[in-house]
């Protein structure tokens, strides 16, 4: 525990930008209920789950016309 | 003039409003803060996760293996990234049949691949400098040093290799409709140098080591001018790309 | 003048000939109307046209100045509106347009107000701030105008701009390309014949890559010449009994048509109704109506096509 305080603000940029990212994918993935590839159900478990690589994917891969 | 201005505008608009450029300087300034992170405290962590008294002959880390993290993680997955975003670079336009009305209004078909070109160039610029920058802060603060000798010229050879990538992805995307053209030029090539690289004559000229031999340069083991042939040869590649991608858009059917 | 000359354009994709040999004429300030069933070679026209697609053969001018493929001078002139015209989702109307200016050459001033003029005359000023992503069908087709009409064009081509369209749609459609004939000429390719009959005044149909019937439609439908004639009699019985004394004197095909009503079809129409007079007076029949039938457009189009 006492060194992960240690780790912790050098840690938190890279932790915020993780959780910006899935929190920024989610959203996306809630309000454009229209996806290229996939379901609502596959990319809210991935975008959560996969770090980095999930939010990108759904941009990517699984986010579908706009509206 | 005019259409280029106008249409490199319409790019930057179109990345920043489809969040291109968003995720990938997230994932930029994410591999460029991971980089030292993991050069510090990996071998913390494996110590936590060993028996006590074992020995890997891990020494206290240093500067320089910030640096080979970073060489390391921006070729393996930043640039991955980069060729995946850009891989519908120009198939978005194709697929759609979004060019129609701007070309029969006579924007020349030169002007939409040097204003994607460049629109590209510009954010792959900015990302990489973003990781850079992260990298570099990151640096400075664990191990008060701020610029190890010969870092600018290392850090320029990534950013030559990735801005001829964005080449050949304009190219590969010229003679396909989707975006299989251009992952299989951009893939094909980095693949054939790959394999190249295992001959050693050849491998000296080769751009592909702009990625593979930057650690050599900062130890010192090889010069700056070691890597001039494959610097060269990079730019002649990019440029013959860039004006082979003018030729075919010129003659294609849209 | 002409705005468009075509002369023995030819066109094969991979060796199956779509065009063999074609000629047009459009003239100016007409509305025309390029008819064709769905494969006839309208859309391959109007992309060489647009210097899209290459001619295998053929001279083709825009006011004057001959079409080079790959070539943008010609194309100045031209304003076009793609069958499914496709934008970029993530603009906003307005910003579509300024874009198009910009890529046309339209100083920054004259293109604020040229996108408030287009925005106004296609109804879609109350969505300037709106993402074109959230544009309905109707929306996108006219903002298609909008675009196609921004450098005041002197030729406006539009590749079946109703086909994808609901009634009302249509409608809107329509009644901007015959406000638009004010400024241009318009040249539509549909194969719906109820559009040319409301705004053409000049037709083509296009059959085997050939011009199969073209020209003024007034003229065409004139000289595709009248050959039947209907009578409306007083009553059922009046009717019949006309239909007995026609049939009796050999005055064409009769046939009742309804209860009160008589169609007749002859080769000399003329003749035919001064015996029908006769008839009239000897009989003691009155007409409450006389009338001969207008070629229909449909007729024209099936009697070429077939």
């Amino acid at each position: 525990m006492e060194t992960l305080m240690e780790y912790l603000p050098a840690l938190l940029p890279l932790i915020l930008i993780e959780v910006g990212l899935a929190l920024f994918a989610l959203v996306h993935v809630l309000r454009h209920p229209h996806y290229r590839h996939g379901s609502k159900g596959i990319w809210i478990v991935v975008v959560i789950l996969v770090q980095f690589l999930g939010p990108i994917a759904y941009f990517v891969f699984g986010r579908g016309e706009e509206e | 003039m005019n259409g280029y201005c106008a249409f490199f505008k319409k790019e930057m608009m179109e990345n920043l409003r489809t969040y291109k450029f968003l995720i990938l300087a997230l994932v930029f300034l994410a591999l460029g803060i991971m980089s030292p992170l993991s050069a510090k405290y990996l071998p913390d962590l494996v110590a936590a996760f060993l028996p006590e008294g074992a020995n890997l002959g891990i020494g206290e880390p240093a500067i320089l293996d910030s640096w080979a993290q970073f060489f390391k993680n921006v070729p393996q997955i930043g640039l991955i990234v980069l060729v995946i975003l850009f891989s519908t670079i120009l198939s978005a336009e194709f697929t759609k049949g979004t060019l129609v009305n701007f070309v029969t209004k006579g924007l020349s078909r030169s002007d939409v691949i040097l204003a994607k070109s460049t629109a590209a160039l510009l954010i792959w610029t900015v990302c990489y400098g973003l990781a850079f920058g992260a990298s570099l802060l990151y640096g400075w603060i664990f191990w008060k040093t701020l610029w190890p000798p010969r870092l600018g010229f290392a850090v320029f050879l990534v950013w030559a290799f990735g801005a001829l990538l964005i080449q050949l992805l304009l190219l590969g995307g010229t003679l396909t409709k989707g975006s299989s053209g251009s992952l299989f030029v951009a893939g094909g090539t980095f693949l054939a140098m790959m394999l190249l690289q295992l001959l050693p004559p050849v491998r000296d000229y080769l751009p592909v080591r702009l990625i593979m031999d930057n650690m050599e340069l900062l130890n010192g083991n090889l010069t700056v001018s070691d890597f001039l042939p494959p610097l060269l040869i990079c730019a002649v590649l990019a440029v013959s790309a860039l004006a082979a991608a003018i030729r075919i858009m010129r003659r294609k059917t849209l | 003048m002409n705005v468009l000359e075509i002369s023995e354009l030819k066109k094969s994709f991979g060796g199956r000939p779509v065009l063999r040999g074609l000629d047009l004429a459009v003239p100016e300030h007409s509305v025309f109307g390029l008819i064709g069933q769905n494969g006839a070679g309208k859309t391959t026209t109007m992309k060489i046209i647009l210097g899209l697609i290459k001619a295998d053969a053929g001279n083709l001018s825009v006011c004057q100045t001959p079409v080079r493929f790959g070539d943008a001078r010609t194309n100045r002139m031209i304003g076009y509106l793609p069958d499914v015209p496709e934008f970029y989702g993530y603009m906003t109307s307005t910003e579509y347009l300024t874009l198009c200016g910009k890529v046309a050459g339209v100083s920054a001033k004259e293109c604020g107000k040229r996108c408030e003029e287009l925005l106004e005359m296609t109804g879609l000023s109350s969505f300037r701030k709106k993402r074109i992503a959230g544009f309905s069908r109707g929306m996108k087709q006219r903002l298609g105008i909008a675009q196609a009409l921004f450098g005041r064009p002197r030729l406006l081509i539009c590749d079946e701009p109703t086909s994808a369209l609901d009634p009302m749609g249509r409608k809107e459609i329509l009644d901007l390309l015959s406000r638009a004939r004010e400024n241009t000429t318009v040249i539509f390719s549909t194969h719906v014949l109820a559009d040319v009959e409301r705004i053409c005044d000049q037709i083509a149909i296009l059959k085997d890559g050939r011009i199969a019937l073209g020209g003024d439609l007034e003229r065409l439908r004139e000289a595709g010449g009248s050959d039947t004639l209907r009578v409306e009699l007083e009553s059922e019985t009046d009717a019949r009994h006309l239909l007995s004394l026609c049939q009796e004197k050999k005055l064409g095909i009769c046939a009742l048509e309804g209860r009160h009503t008589l169609t007749l079809r002859t080769a000399e129409i003329r003749k035919t109704e001064a015996e029908l007079f006769t008839l009239f007076g000897e009989h003691g029949l009155m007409p409450v109506k006389l009338e001969r039938e207008e070629p229909t457009l449909e007729n024209l189009f099936l009697e070429v096509v077939q």
